[in-house]
């Protein structure tokens, strides 16, 4: 691997609620630091530490209160919501815990949903077939597992070739085998495509196959490590 | 259960009516206005009926009514039907005839003393000089002005009006008159060889009276007057042409003089003249009417001369039977809109309820898991629903019998004389409706809340299972896959349409019912637009139409109508004579009020010869008869119908059927040869003018003293309009009803759609599309809904409208039932309009949806 290129940088961000009220809360308090493309990030802390919000800042759902995002160069922190929309669209996918498909589209469609958005997507069928789901593709989100309704969220993330794909939780609500092959697509699919993705989670276990690690503690960065070595999800067992 | 888990319960519902408060209004709205329209119509039926009986009870009506002709006296007459009235009841006579009143039509009633059957329901006003035999009492509708008067007319007690009556009742022959003669002072003119007498009296009282409830200027209003005010008036009359001797002579207290009216007291009763010629009868027990009438028609039937004119009860007379009908009707039109409004409530509660059911399943769970029984879970939501019907209801039980009866009041202070309102609450009604009303919602949340109920707390507290309609195609692998948005909303919002029909049979259900309603509204205008201007009578071509004053109707000669203006030109260039009469038409055994239109010729002063109004192509030997009738009384073209009109029985052949609003009935020619000698006589005439100064040409016409009214076509098409007043308020009600059905439909069932996609929104921004991307497939639902339903509306709009028009039927008009085509587009287009509105008002919503909040949690 050659010079590591920088997706992200993130400098004294901030994200407080209520600000300045009797029930003012630090989500994040001034926190920093880089992502380079490619990159599968795992970012692990404690119920209530900040990992969703500073996810959901990632993803352009929600803005920090201080500090700068800067994406590609660009200074995402200074967007409008129209701006924010279209950054949305253009360059992340993002994976809920409770997958939030829509449950009147077929798998296909809830990917081509995405699809429509893009310039240049990925065919829909294709990415299914890349998840697993080549057999599935017509079904409705009610006629599949959780497993698979994970694997067709992802697909739909997948579908508009993002530079960033955030997951906040994706194994959350399945278990742990399933939840081991839905890590190990994330990987899989950051490798072939170059995709830097972040994962977010509270599971330590899970953490082991990260190639970096950033914990998140009551809003700051407690350490940002990098591991040479991951292991594959496989092998860890929770 | 226990204290604190009803706290609990009660807390919960509370938080859940303020969370939901805007459907829980809607319920509380749509539902209140049916109760309020309900119990309101209801209110009004029993008030309009109560105060028509308390006027037939204050004024002791007569049940039945028997008169004779006053021409023909038989002197066996009294005893013999005051013996048969006897045994059912009890009777009282007076002189009734058809006079005029100044320039209007007035029946008058002449009696020894005041009556104590079908006495004034109320006397308004009097003088003091009027005693029980010393009365002229007038009803007081005789002292508006009326619309088909030009003629302001001063009435009041204490002031003079002149009655006109027909010297005929004196039945004096030749020889009678030429001894009476040589009484007159010298160059006096025989008032007796007149045809008409006009005599003077002051006015001592202004009444209302119970023979008398309608006002349609068709039928003439009563006036009462007692035997010795007329004999005096008459005497005063007299002492004008004869000389005093010859007026002693005349007027012997023996009634042994010259005028028989001394025999004109054949009845031997307290009357002399006029001879009383009707017996009112009052039943002791309502239900021997058919005993009495049918023996009283025995009675003269077995008489070698039949001298009855008329055997009606109250309820057959013409005025009796428009309240009658009138009654029945406002007890129907509780019926028939309220029901609407019942059905959209019941829809919201449905929709609200369910939805409320689903977002509480975790809810439901959790309230099981703590051990509360499924009967108290049904319970707490069977309060819940109970107490907001409850407060539905009351808002509209309350409202609706103060709001109803005086909003309808306009109508009926048009028809009727009636006294105050009064409201009649009908508590019996109310109160069924309340329990009805509870029942149905119970019900309702009986049936929707059921299955999540009866689950076990771990199932409810899982995500629902949506049930899956589409079958899962065969994969069919596309070459190109660039999808679009466009089609995928589409997509969308079919299946969302179809994976909760009952969510879309409601919306339907609201645009059909708002489409059909704006189009029955709309439709009631054209149809009497398209009466008024397509009728052969209001519309028959003349610049103006006159009506004759009664006392002057038959004397009338080409000169009077030669109007001239400053310069002495002609102002009119002709006119052609016509009469509206109301009589009874007879077909096979059964008959019908109606009128009779005849026709005369037209009369040039000037200029054309060959006009004529109306019914041109009337043949000279049959008669045309308006479609309302034929209908009644199943006549087809060249069937024979039988009538009666001045003094003669007459069979005709009806070669024509037309249709009419107003000029319902028979069309005939003054010089049909049906008639034994060509009608000379006539009520009114149309003119031809020049156009010149047709304002100065009324004035004219109107300061003639035998002219009752000259209106122009749009004066004509107003007065035939006030007939139709009624309709006109339940037209603007319907409208108005319409655009709140649509408005609280679509807004409630939107916002429940609107909440459901919420999760569903917020993962399509997730996605980074954009609002109005967003709202695509909601837009397309609802617009294809409401288009739809739009569509389907507009076929029910024509039924919709008869059934309204049916219901109140007016008497006097006929409906050509018409929906134009501006009138379908106009409501399509104004549905759709509120739709998009709303949906737009929607549609704002989807910028305040948070996507980090909406997603956070299992729904
Ligand atoms: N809208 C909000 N208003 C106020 N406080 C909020 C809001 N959203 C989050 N917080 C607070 O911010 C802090 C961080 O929340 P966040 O959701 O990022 O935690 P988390 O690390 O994702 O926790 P978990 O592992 O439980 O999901 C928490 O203390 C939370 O209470
Ligand atoms: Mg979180």
């Amino acid at each position: 691997m050659g010079q590591e290129e920088v997706i992200i940088k993130i400098n004294n961000l901030s994200k407080i609620y209520n600000e300045g009220k009797e029930n003012e809360v630090r989500a994040l308090n001034s926190v920093s630091f880089s992502l380079n493309k490619g990159e599968f990030t795992v970012i692990l802390g404690p119920s209530g530490a900040g990992k969703s919000t500073l996810l959901n800042i990632l993803g352009g759902m929600d803005t920090p209160s201080y500090g700068d995002f800067i994406f590609e160069g660009a200074n995402v922190s200074k967007y409008n919501p129209e701006e924010l929309t279209m950054f949305r669209r253009k360059k992340i996918g993002f994976v809920f815990q409770f997958y939030n498909l829509i449950a009147n589209l077929s798998a296909v469609e809830n990917v081509q949903l995405a699809s429509a958005l893009a310039d240049d997507p990925f065919d829909s069928y294709d990415i299914l077939e890349k998840v697993g789901l080549a057999k599935r593709v017509n079904n409705f989100p009610p006629q599949l597992s959780g497993g698979e309704q994970q694997r067709v969220a992802i697909a739909r993330a997948l579908v508009k070739k993002p530079q960033l794909l955030l997951c906040d939780e994706p194994t959350g609500a399945l278990d742990s085998k399933t939840g081991s092959t839905i890590i190990a697509l994330l990987k899989d699919i950051s490798k072939e495509f170059n995709i830097s993705v972040v994962m977010v989670t509270h599971n330590a276990k899970i953490a082991e196959c990260a190639e970096r690690l950033i914990i998140v503690r009551d809003g700051q960065i407690d350490t940002d490590t990098v591991n040479k070595n991951p292991k594959k999800p496989e092998e860890i067992n929770w | 259960m226990k204290k604190e888990a009803r706290k609990l319960l009660l807390k919960l519902g509370l938080s859940t009516i303020k969370q939901n408060w805007k459907q829980f209004l809607a319920i509380v709205g749509i539902g209140g206005l049916a109760i309020n329209l309900f119990v309101g119509l209801l209110t009004n039926a029993s008030s309009f009926e109560y105060r028509v009986h308390s006027m037939h009870k204050d004024g002791n009506v007569a049940d039945v009514f028997l008169t004779l002709d006053p021409r023909n006296p038989d002197p066996n007459d009294l005893d013999k039907i005051q013996d048969i009235a006897a045994k059912y009841g009890y009777s009282e006579e007076r002189f009734y005839t058809l006079t005029g009143l100044s320039s209007k039509n007035a029946l008058c009633a002449i009696s020894y003393s005041m009556p104590s059957i079908s006495a004034p329901s109320e006397i308004i006003k009097s003088s003091p000089k009027q005693t029980n035999h010393n009365f002229f009492i007038i009803d007081e509708v005789l002292c508006e002005s009326n619309a088909i008067s030009t003629q302001t007319i001063d009435f009041d007690v204490g002031k003079i009006c002149d009655v006109t009556i027909d010297t005929s009742y004196f039945s004096l022959s030749e020889e009678e008159l030429n001894q009476i003669d040589v009484l007159l002072k010298t160059g006096a003119e025989n008032p007796f060889r007149q045809d008409k007498f006009i005599l003077n009296f002051e006015i001592t009282g202004i009444m209302k009276h119970p023979e008398n409830i309608s006002r349609a200027a068709y039928s003439p209003c009563l006036f009462m007057c007692s035997n010795s005010v007329f004999r005096n008036s008459l005497r005063d009359k007299l002492a004008e042409s004869f000389t005093e001797l010859g007026l002693r002579t005349i007027w012997r207290e023996g009634f042994e003089g010259i005028l028989n009216w001394g025999d004109g007291n054949p009845y031997g009763s307290t009357i002399s003249f006029p001879t009383g010629n009707q017996f009112l009868i009052k039943l002791y027990d309502k239900n021997n009417k058919d005993k009495l009438m049918n023996e009283l028609e025995t009675y003269f039937s077995s008489k070698a001369v039949d001298n009855h004119l008329m055997l009606q009860a109250i309820d057959d007379t013409s005025g009796g039977m428009e309240v009658n009908q009138d009654i029945k009707q406002s007890y129907q039109l509780a019926f028939a809109f309220p029901l609407i409004f019942f059905l959209v409530a019941i829809l919201i509660i449905l929709t609200t309820f369910r939805q409320l059911i689903l977002k509480d399943r975790n809810q439901i769970g959790t309230l099981k898991g703590l051990g509360f029984k499924n009967k108290e879970i049904y319970l707490y939501y069977f309060l819940l629903v109970g107490a907001i019907t409850t407060i539905s209801f009351l808002i509209g039980a309350v409202s609706g019998p103060f709001l109803i009866p005086f909003l309808l009041e306009m109508k009926y202070k048009i028809l009727y004389t009636l006294p105050r309102v009064t409201i009649v609450f009908p508590w019996f009604y109310a109160f069924l409706t309340w329990l009805a009303f509870i029942a149905i919602s119970i019900l309702i949340t009986w049936y929707v809340s059921r299955k999540e109920i009866k689950l076990k707390p771990v199932e409810s507290m899982r995500p629902k299972e949506i049930n899956v309609i589409f079958k899962a195609k065969r994969i069919k692998k596309k070459k190109t896959d660039k999808a679009n948005t466009f089609k995928l909303a589409t997509h969308l919002a079919f299946r969302n349409m179809i994976s909760d029909p009952v969510k879309s049979l409601m919306v339907l259900l609201g645009m059909i019912g708002c489409t059909a309603l704006l189009c029955c509204g709309f439709g009631i205008e054209d149809t009497i637009n398209k009466g008024i201007n397509n009728d052969p009578f209001v519309h028959s071509g003349a610049n103006m139409t006159l009506a004759y004053v009664y006392e002057q109707e038959n004397s009338k000669t080409d000169i009077d109508f030669k109007i001239e203006d400053d310069e002495g030109e002609l102002l009119i260039n002709g006119y052609q004579p016509y009469s509206r009469v109301a009589l009874e038409i007879s077909h096979n055994s059964s008959s019908y009020s109606s009128y009779i239109q005849v026709m005369g010729e037209y009369r040039a002063f000037q200029g054309d010869t060959n006009i004529h109004y109306s019914m041109s192509d009337l043949p000279k030997d049959s008669v045309y008869l308006s479609s309302k009738v034929a209908r009644k009384l199943s006549v087809k073209v060249n069937d024979t119908i039988s009538f009666e009109y001045s003094g003669q029985r007459i069979e005709a052949k009806v070669s024509k059927i037309y249709d009419a609003f107003y000029a319902n009935g028979i069309m005939i020619l003054g010089e049909s040869t049906l008639f034994s000698e060509p009608i000379t006589k006539y009520e009114g005439a149309w003119l031809n003018l020049t156009n010149k100064n047709n304002e100065l040409v009324r004035e004219k016409l109107t300061d003639l003293s035998y002219v009752g009214s000259a209106e122009t076509p749009e004066g004509w098409a107003k007065i035939v309009n006030d007939a139709v007043s009624s309709i006109s308020i339940i037209t603007n009600a319907v409208k108005v009803f319409a655009l709140l059905l649509a408005t609280i439909a679509l807004y409630n069932l939107g916002l429940m759609n609107f909440n459901e996609r919420i999760r569903e929104i917020a993962t399509m921004k997730v996605l980074g599309f954009k609002k109005k991307e967003v709202s695509a497939s909601l837009l397309i639902e609802t617009l294809t809904l409401t288009f739809v339903g739009a569509a389907i509306g507009l076929t029910l709009g024509m039924p919709f409208m008869v059934t309204v028009l049916t219901i109140n039927e007016v008497g006097m008009v006929d409906y050509i039932y018409t929906v134009t085509t501006l009138t379908y587009i106009f409501s399509f287009l104004f549905t759709f309009l509120v739709g998009v509105l709303i949906n737009g008002l929607l549609m704002l919503k989807i910028r305040g949806i948070k996507m980090i909040e909406s997603l956070k949690s299992v729904e």
